[in-house]
């Protein structure tokens, strides 16, 4: 397999699942919804950095930068999903438009 | 390179899915999904370390917690999960279609750049991460530290000591039951 041409297929997949992440964030209201859209974005981002330790031949130093993103991701994950549970508690919804207390 | 190509329309699919479909449950089924496939690639391309990570924490773990916060609340009204999808099904297509061709653009003009570290693979995953990146193991403690804190902030009791803010009207609704 040539490396470079794993890349360019990779980063194809990347940039669509860059994108669908951030579509989903700008467009969805419903707030696990949008959690969802954060992992895929955070699946483009580890991808990407596993493509590009794979062209350049340098994998060992992604794979470890990537098991650091695997263990902020869930972290992320614990704390929103926490956050989401109070929020639901208190508003009985999940829809972030009635999410409007803070502003002033 | 064919199961390459079939994993990343794997990936593709399931995270189309995961972010399109309204049913929450199927949601984050899909993107278990999409992690599982790209485990799999990771597999293919050499890291297992991170296909491993990817499979259980990635796969597993985030899957339980989705599932487990999806179980704690109600199915919301149809009508709020229809607004804008027209618009995520079409501006996804085009503006994926112009960054495939800025990604082939960027390949033809990053090609000279992409050239083989000589040394890199001289070293194990553990030495790398161990005394390469012992930073970013400092910085995981950390974040896991920060997140346990955190949830148990957030799950903590209304009558736990540490609260400091006064009551108001809004916050009576705290202590009814929902999702049983």
């Amino acid at each position: 397999m040539d490396p470079r041409l794993i890349w360019l297929y990779d980063f194809v997949i990347v940039a669509g699942l860059f994108l669908l992440g951030l579509i989903g964030l700008l467009v969805m209201r419903n707030l696990v919804k949008l959690l969802i859209s954060i992992e895929v974005l955070t699946k483009g981002v580890s991808l990407a950095l596993i493509a590009s330790g794979f062209a350049q031949q340098n994998r060992l130093v992604m794979q470890s930068v990537v098991v650091t993103l695997i263990v902020v991701e869930v972290v992320v994950v614990a704390v929103a999903l926490a956050l989401i549970v109070n929020l639901y508690r208190r508003t009985g919804s999940l829809d972030v438009r009635r999410l409007a207390d803070l502003k002033w | 390179m064919i199961l390459h190509l079939v994993l990343l329309a794997a990936i593709a699919v399931c995270a189309l899915r995961a972010v399109l479909l309204t049913d929450l449950l199927r949601s984050a089924i899909s993107l278990a999904l999409a992690s599982a496939a790209l485990s799999i690639l990771f597999f293919e391309l050499g890291v297992p370390y991170a296909a491993v990570f990817e499979l259980s924490v990635g796969a597993g773990l985030v899957m339980v917690l989705l599932v487990s916060a999806i179980g704690l609340t109600k199915r919301a009204p149809p009508e709020n999960e229809e607004e804008g999808k027209s618009l995520v099904l079409i501006i996804p297509v085009l503006t994926l279609l112009a960054l495939a061709v800025i990604d082939i653009i960027a390949f033809a003009s990053l090609d000279s750049r992409i050239l083989p570290v000589p040394g890199a693979q001289a070293a194990s995953f553990e030495e790398t991460l161990w005394r390469v990146r012992w930073l970013d193991v400092l910085a995981q403690l950390g974040m896991i530290l920060a997140g346990v804190f955190a949830v148990l902030v957030l799950f903590r009791k209304e009558n736990d000591p540490i609260v400091i803010a006064p009551r108001n009207e809004g916050s009576a609704r705290v202590e009814e039951p929902h999702g049983s």
